[in-house]
């Protein structure tokens, strides 16, 4: 593989920070392997991911045969797969479809096994350096940012976050904010990415701008130096608000981690909350409440349902905000009204 | 939904002068931008909104020439009867989507930064005004009221819209919970009122419910003053600073043209 063109490799959407033309080379030895590095790898058979995100923001149908670059990552999607950053030089699994590689350890019984990839190596710069995602991250900041973030957490995957994250982003945009629209936990994946550029906020990123194709065991003081990261961006790009999204639900053990971590959850000025239905959000409520947290409002798939809204309403004494409610400039104003409140409260 | 059209008349004046139209929902609202030769970057656009006789031509044409001499871009509305009968109001319509759409546009296109206007109102146009601004408030950077008919009071003990208590009606959009949350920031603005000092007939045009008499008072002038001793005292209550002030303008009735000519167009630019 020495002449291999590795611009005929599909690269996955994770790696969308790194010049294709540094890779030079490739590095054999997988028993080195750390989270991020990249692996060139040969589709051998297609299982539950057919396609792979491109950088470009659009979908490739896989083939087995396809030479694909993924960086290897852990992966945590209750209705999928569970995976480690580990590199099995025979087989290894396609975790996720914006990209990582790496170890399958259980999955979603509804789910199909994964697409299976035969890594063929690290890919190296031309002097023989592993790259790795997280040499091609923005500048760690130098300051602590002051921009007001209203954090979207919710009881699990799929309960709404991403919905009301984008439709309150583009509601606050409508109001005239410059609003930064942020993943701060997750798998780099294109769907929330394109969401968010959607709603026409100033500035998009995610954890992958940070250097990282995972949050999932990584440790937390790196996690919340990325969230750093993207804060300072967001403000170096006179971004005004932020709208942050944490992956997956409250117990995930890395989003439970920053929200339990009084230095780690210090960034956000106040939260939504996304959740299914009135029992998950009155349970979803007394979790954050024990760590003093009270959520602005309530959102989601709950917020669908009049019936489902009255008693959540009734049960937590917090108010239910539908995606249109959310979209209404209005009502988006009024969230970063109460968001600069409690920052100018917490200065005080 | 929002789409746009544009028309950019001949320049052969101190201004030139762009349409444009927006939709906001199935209501489109139609505007008119004056950009002057000499324009200053940094000041914050004016939009003038006409009152119910809808003569957005008259508003333009009175403001044009204070605008221009100052440098100042000049955006006026027009809401027609047609699409919105009743444009003053925040509830069941909503203009101030349709004006958020518009200041994207202008800034859009390029003709000014919009994300803080100057807001004048006439009449009914000084009750979108101060709704809108009480809604929006980070996005004024001076209110300026003239005679208008009654006012949404910062007051919790009056029901909305009068006040900011709980409307009697059911609301689709609950404004005065919203306009609560962004009271504070509201009675910190610079806002300055005007009003014919023989605006005191109850025309027609005038509202003259016992809800609205019993309060602010029976006519244009009594109310005028009600609500800037209603600011101010809710902005006193709050420990804000309030930066309020009212004009009487001798000898003027209910009458924009009659209020321009007596000074109005002047004061608003030159303060």
């Amino acid at each position: 593989m020495k002449n291999c063109n590795f611009k005929t490799a599909k690269w996955c959407f994770a790696t969308r920070r790194i010049d294709q033309n540094l890779a030079g080379g490739l590095c054999h030895d997988f028993s080195q392997t750390k989270p991020g590095d990249l692996i060139l790898g040969r589709v051998k058979s297609i299982g539950n991911h057919r396609r792979i995100q491109l950088p470009e923001g659009r979908p490739s149908t896989l083939y087995p045969g396809d030479l694909v670059v993924l960086p290897c990552g852990a992966r945590y999607a209750p209705d999928q797969f569970e995976g480690f950053a580990e590199i099995d030089e025979q087989c290894s699994d396609m975790l996720a479809g914006g990209g990582c590689i790496g170890r399958m350890v259980q999955r979603n019984e509804r789910i199909k096994p994964p697409t299976r990839i035969q890594p063929l190596g690290r890919i190296t710069s031309k002097d023989g350096t592993v790259l790795n995602t997280r040499d091609f991250a923005l500048a760690k900041p130098t300051t602590t940012s002051q921009i007001p973030v209203i954090c979207v957490v919710g009881t699990s995957m799929n309960s709404g976050k991403t919905t009301a994250t984008a439709a309150l982003a583009h509601g606050l945009t409508k109001a005239g904010w410059q609003a930064a629209v942020l993943k701060g936990t997750g798998t780099g994946a294109f769907g929330d990415y394109n969401a968010y550029t959607d709603t026409g906020a100033s500035y998009v990123a995610d954890f992958t701008d940070a250097g990282m194709v995972t949050t999932y065991k990584e440790p937390l003081h790196r996690i919340v130096e990325g969230i750093d990261t993207l804060l300072s961006e967001a403000e170096t790009r006179d971004c005004n608000i932020a709208v942050m999204e944490l992956a997956d639900g409250i117990f995930q053990q890395e989003t439970a981690a920053i929200l339990a971590t009084p230095s780690a959850r210090s960034r956000f000025s106040k939260y939504l909350f996304a959740c299914s239905d009135a029992v998950a959000a009155a349970g979803g409520v007394a979790e954050l409440e024990r760590n003093g947290i009270r959520p602005i409002a309530l959102t989601g798939m709950l917020s669908c349902s009049p019936m489902a809204v009255n008693e959540a309403q009734i049960a937590t004494g917090v108010q239910v905000l539908t995606k249109g409610q959310l979209l209404d400039p209005a009502y988006a104003n009024t969230l970063a009204a109460r968001t600069l409140m409690g920052r100018s409260a917490l200065a005080a | 939904m929002l789409d746009t059209a544009m028309d950019v008349m001949p320049v052969s004046r101190p201004m030139s002068v762009t349409r444009v139209s927006v939709w906001s929902g199935r209501r489109q609202l139609h505007a008119e931008i004056r950009v002057p030769k000499t324009c200053s970057p940094d000041m914050p656009p004016l939009v003038a909104l006409h009152g119910i006789s809808r003569d957005a031509a008259g508003v333009a044409g009175a403001f044009s020439e204070p605008c221009a001499s100052k440098g100042q871009v000049l955006i006026t509305p027009l809401f027609t009867r047609e699409n919105w009968s009743h444009f003053q109001r925040i509830g069941g319509y909503r203009p101030d989507r349709a004006l958020l759409a518009l200041l994207a546009l202008v800034q859009q296109m390029g003709l000014a930064r919009t994300d803080k206007v100057e807001m004048f109102g006439y009449s009914g146009g000084a009750q979108l005004a101060h709704r809108f601004a009480m809604l929006y408030p980070q996005r004024v950077a001076a209110l300026h009221l003239a005679a208008a008919g009654w006012y949404c009071l910062p007051d919790l003990t009056q029901p909305f819209p009068m006040g900011l208590g709980p409307s009697e009606t059911n609301l689709k959009t609950n404004i005065p919970a919203l306009a609560h949350n962004q009271l504070r920031h509201f009675l910190a603005l610079k806002l300055r009122v005007y009003v014919g000092a023989e605006d005191h007939h109850r025309d027609e045009a005038l509202r003259k419910e016992p809800c609205i008499d019993d309060v602010q008072g029976r006519h244009r002038l009594a109310r005028a003053r009600y609500y800037c001793k209603a600011v101010r005292a809710a902005a006193d209550a709050r420990g804000v600073t309030a930066d309020l002030s009212l004009c009487e303008l001798p000898g003027c009735v209910h009458s924009f043209s009659d209020c321009a000519a007596a000074g109005l167009t002047g004061l608003v630019c030159s303060d």
